[in-house]
């Protein structure tokens, strides 16, 4: 499962990486040839847990920054220079995060990409931003991020409430008349849950909110409420495990309509779960490159390079790392001030979900929301919730 | 009707004059001088400096012009915000030098007080400072938004290689409008407020061949956007009143809502109306069911016959936008008329014509089932051209545009024909009954009249050269009096 937010804090000693792309890149690609040979250096730096839980998706996050950072050596660099990584381990602790961060800004990096623990992101966010620093945060929760309002950094993932918004989008498509939103209780199931009726109620659906006891659900009773409601669209908030049960329950009970689940049940466990029953069941999850058909190059590279598939964190920090780089291009320059300026407005900038643009707010303005279908047994992409031209 | 070779109001006329001849020679300029800030309290702030032409060979009847004014451009479109906080009115202009806001203060004389240029208003690979072009321009006057529709023809784009969209502008504080954002939309010539401003429907122009458009469509019908959000709008990738010309998917030029909330959209294959918020009967889907900006419920409409024996198979069914009268009136039904502008820009003696239709016969799903085989029409109840009237024109660009309606006046503009104020008190006899047309003259820049505003008291004009006339209509305003002027979105 995969749970943002609930990650426990490791304690770490303060391991700081100093890695060239261009020394890991003479075999990743071709691309490049015929380019100018890069002149002189700039360092940006990397933020993830190296051990602990989190490691395995640490390292996914470090491989695609170094995989972005070895292309774009390959085309040439920078403003005609070559692009290093200093990459930190930050744990996913708050303390862990921000010692982190203080060593990354100590080294004068251009800028910061990564994070994935949201403790750890938020405080190393205040840190690097401290000084200006840009930081684009990648595969943390950014709500306190964005709630932080701190001018240099940029989350790359959406906020709860982006959740809640492709939620209610999808379901426009499927013209419902009576909405039933269920959840686990928890706090973060509460808080989607909440987020989703009032949308609903503003267009006019009928909408029943009902919530289970977090341990031990009775998922027969709450599939007999939504028989009792009538409701043709259920969208679970709550864990994965009894969401794949509560599918399967309400399949048991003649229930017919829709069943769409949150993100917490991208998972094995949900699948499991339901069994049969969570076919065409659909679910609101952040992109990852095993769902999205214009990442399957890059993943096929990635493979190529590091002997195995990419998750959604090196996903996200390779385009952290690419828009990062962008920016300095548009700016002509490194100064921090200057970079951040243009991470607003980037130009012909695209990610593997389209344009990339953030709000006056710093959160993307453009989520990286999908809207995913359980077919054959197993995730498949039913929509990108984008129409923006890169779409 | 009382006729005027000239523009009447002397004292108008001399402020007028006055106003442009301090403007060193600025009147007949392409673009306005340079701006600048001053102190005026009499509207409220600061106010920039504006440029006014007095339309000294104007020929009208009935109508008195009061002022003209230039802004950043000529426009295709107004609108108009109330402020508690200031206890007045401002104007909102959109055309192809951008974005320009008066202060009405005094609504005789608006005051220039900000703009966002289309240079300001330029993306990444534009080739032009041209904005293309908001007609039909919408506002949230609540959130106190201002919505600038772009079309793909604008900033050297053409309809297949422009960006389509619209740029939210927030004009909580008129004196300095911001760009919240620009949306990329697959769709951009005109855009209207839904259900009070929380969607935002798209329409037009034709099929521009680019992602996001079907093939089989010869133009682009109603795209949806959630704009709850403005940080975070986002447009369905589901278009709405598809098959509206008998069956085809076609241009959709405009939507405006009536005083009923239902939403109108026209465009080529005629008049569709749909219900967008509560529960109702849906005569295509023959079942009760919730309406909602991203799947609404239909209500009636359809077209009418050609009525121009040289018109085109394109131009005889381009309606290009429409008033459902909510009211009764003579013998015709509460909410049986519908007033349709048909747009042909052709000759002025062939030019495109103000029609009236009757809504009876369409409710029960007739227009959405209509095909070329077995085509539905509504009843033409008539149709009215300023050609061989009173202070028309012989020549130039004519065609019927944008209008408003009090009570039984609709004010419409015609291009070249000016402004022209209609009694439809009869509507199967619409008569003239007020004009205001400026020809080119010395000094004078000519008028191609956009659209037309009733606006408490006044008529304001946008004109595509002029800028914005203000006039006043001196003829007896039949039927009861609007209190509010419904045209594009009601939410006023």
């Amino acid at each position: 499962m995969r749970r943002r937010g609930a990650v426990r804090a490791v304690a770490l000693g303060a391991t700081a990486l100093v890695v060239s792309g261009l020394l890991g890149a003479c075999s990743a690609s071709d691309e490049g040839r015929g380019a100018p040979r890069p002149q002189g250096e700039m360092t940006f730096g990397v933020l993830a847990p190296l051990s602990g839980e989190m490691a395995e998706r640490g390292q996914d996050l470090v491989d695609g920054a170094q995989l972005a950072a070895a292309e774009i050596n390959d085309q040439g660099g920078v403003l005609g220079r070559q692009v290093r990584l200093a990459v930190e381990d930050g744990g996913c602790a708050s303390a862990t995060g921000e010692q982190a961060a203080t060593r990354l800004a100590a080294t004068s990096v251009v800028g910061v990409v990564g994070g994935l623990c949201e403790d750890a992101a938020v405080t190393a966010a205040k840190a690097v931003a401290a000084d200006g620093t840009p930081f684009l945060v990648s595969s943390a929760r950014p709500d306190r991020l964005v709630g932080a309002g701190l001018p240099s950094v940029f989350p790359m993932e959406g906020t709860v409430y982006q959740e809640a918004l492709a939620a209610v989008h999808w379901m426009g498509y499927r013209s419902p008349q009576r909405v039933a939103v269920l959840g686990d209780g928890s706090p973060a199931s509460q808080r989607l849950s909440s987020l989703v009726t009032d949308r609903v109620k503003v267009d006019g659906l009928k909408v029943s909110r009902r919530s289970a006891a977090a341990k031990g659900p009775d998922l027969a009773e709450l599939a007999r409420t939504v028989t009792g409601f009538k409701a043709d669209f259920v969208y679970w908030t709550g864990a994965a495990e009894p969401g794949g049960r509560l599918v399967s329950a309400l399949r048991q009970v003649g229930y017919t309509g829709y069943f769409m689940a949150s993100s917490e049940s991208d998972s094995p466990e949900f699948l499991q779960a339901a069994g049969g029953a969570a076919e065409d069941a659909f679910l609101t999850t952040s992109a990852g490159p095993r769902l999205l058909p214009t990442a399957a190059d890059w993943a096929a590279r990635f493979k190529d390079r590091y002997r195995r598939d990419p998750g959604r964190d090196a996903m996200q920090a390779y385009d952290a790392l690419r828009a990062l780089a962008q920016a300095v291009r548009q700016a002509g320059d490194t100064a921090r001030s200057k970079v951040v300026d243009n991470l607003p407005q980037l130009e012909d900038f695209t990610t593997f979900t389209g344009t990339l643009r953030f709000a006056a707010d710093h959160s993307l303005a453009y989520d990286n929301y999908v809207i995913a279908q359980v077919r054959g047994g197993t995730f498949t992409l039913a929509s990108k919730l984008r129409t923006d031209p890169a779409e | 009707m009382k006729t005027k070779s000239l523009m009447a109001g002397a004292a108008a006329l001399a402020t007028a004059v006055l106003l442009q001849l301090s403007g060193a020679g600025a009147a007949f300029a392409d673009t306005p001088s340079d701006s600048s800030p001053s102190d005026n309290s009499a509207h409220g702030g600061p106010i920039l400096d504006d440029v006014h032409n007095a339309p000294t060979t104007a020929v009208a009847g009935n109508v008195t012009f009061i002022d003209n004014v230039r802004g950043v451009s000529g426009y295709s479109a107004l609108n108009f915000i109330h402020y508690d906080k200031y206890g007045y009115d401002f104007m909102f202009a959109n055309g192809t030098g951008g974005l320009a806001v008066w202060s009405l203060k005094d609504p005789e004389h608006p005051a220039l007080i900000s703009k966002i240029t289309a240079a300001e208003l330029r993306l990444p690979g534009d080739t032009q400072d041209r904005f293309w072009e908001g007609e039909n321009m919408t506002v949230d006057p609540k959130r106190k938004l201002v919505f600038l529709t772009r079309d793909p023809r604008g900033f050297g784009g053409t309809v297949k290689t422009g960006q389509s969209g619209v740029y939210i502008v927030d004009v909580k504080n008129p004196w300095k409008p911001e760009t919240v954002i620009f949306h990329p939309v697959p769709a951009g010539h005109t855009a209207t407020c839904i259900n009070d401003c929380k969607y935002l429907w798209s329409v037009g122009p034709a099929n521009t061949g680019t992602p996001g458009q079907d093939p089989s469509w010869n133009g682009v019908p109603v795209r949806v956007t959630d704009i709850h959000d403005i940080k975070h709008p986002y447009t369905f990738d589901r278009a709405v009143d598809l098959g509206r010309h008998d069956g085809v998917t076609d241009y959709v030029h405009s939507v405006d809502v009536d005083k009923n909330g239902i939403a109108w959209a026209s465009g080529e294959g005629g008049v569709r109306g749909y219900w967008t918020e509560g529960n109702h009967y849906d005569p295509v889907q023959k079942r009760n069911r919730v309406a909602t900006a991203y799947d609404p419920v239909p209500y009636a409409g359809g077209t009418v016959v050609a009525t121009n024996p040289a018109g085109t198979d394109f131009f005889d069914y381009f309606d290009h936008n429409a008033y459902r009268n909510t009211e009764k009136l003579g013998s015709f039904d509460k909410g049986e008329l519908l007033y349709i502008t048909n747009e042909n820009i052709t000759t002025c003696s062939k030019a495109g014509e103000f029609k009236i239709a009757s809504l009876k016969g369409s409710y029960d799903g007739e227009g959405w089932r209509s095909t070329p085989e077995n085509p539905f029409r509504l009843e033409l109840i008539s149709h009215w051209s300023p050609w061989g009237k009173e202070g028309s024109a012989t020549s130039g660009s004519c065609s019927a545009h944008w209008f408003t309606v009090n009570g039984n006046i609709v004010a419409q503009a015609w291009y070249g024909q000016g402004t022209r104020f209609i009694d439809v008190s009869d509507p199967r006899n619409p008569t003239q009954v007020g004009y205001f047309r400026v020809p080119s003259g010395q000094g004078v820049t000519g008028g191609s009249a956009s659209a037309v505003y009733w606006h408490d008291g006044l008529v304001y004009v946008a004109d595509y050269n002029r800028g914005v006339d203000v006039l006043r209509f001196d003829g007896k305003l039949a039927g009861e009096p609007d209190k509010k002027i419904c045209w594009n979105s009601c939410d006023k």
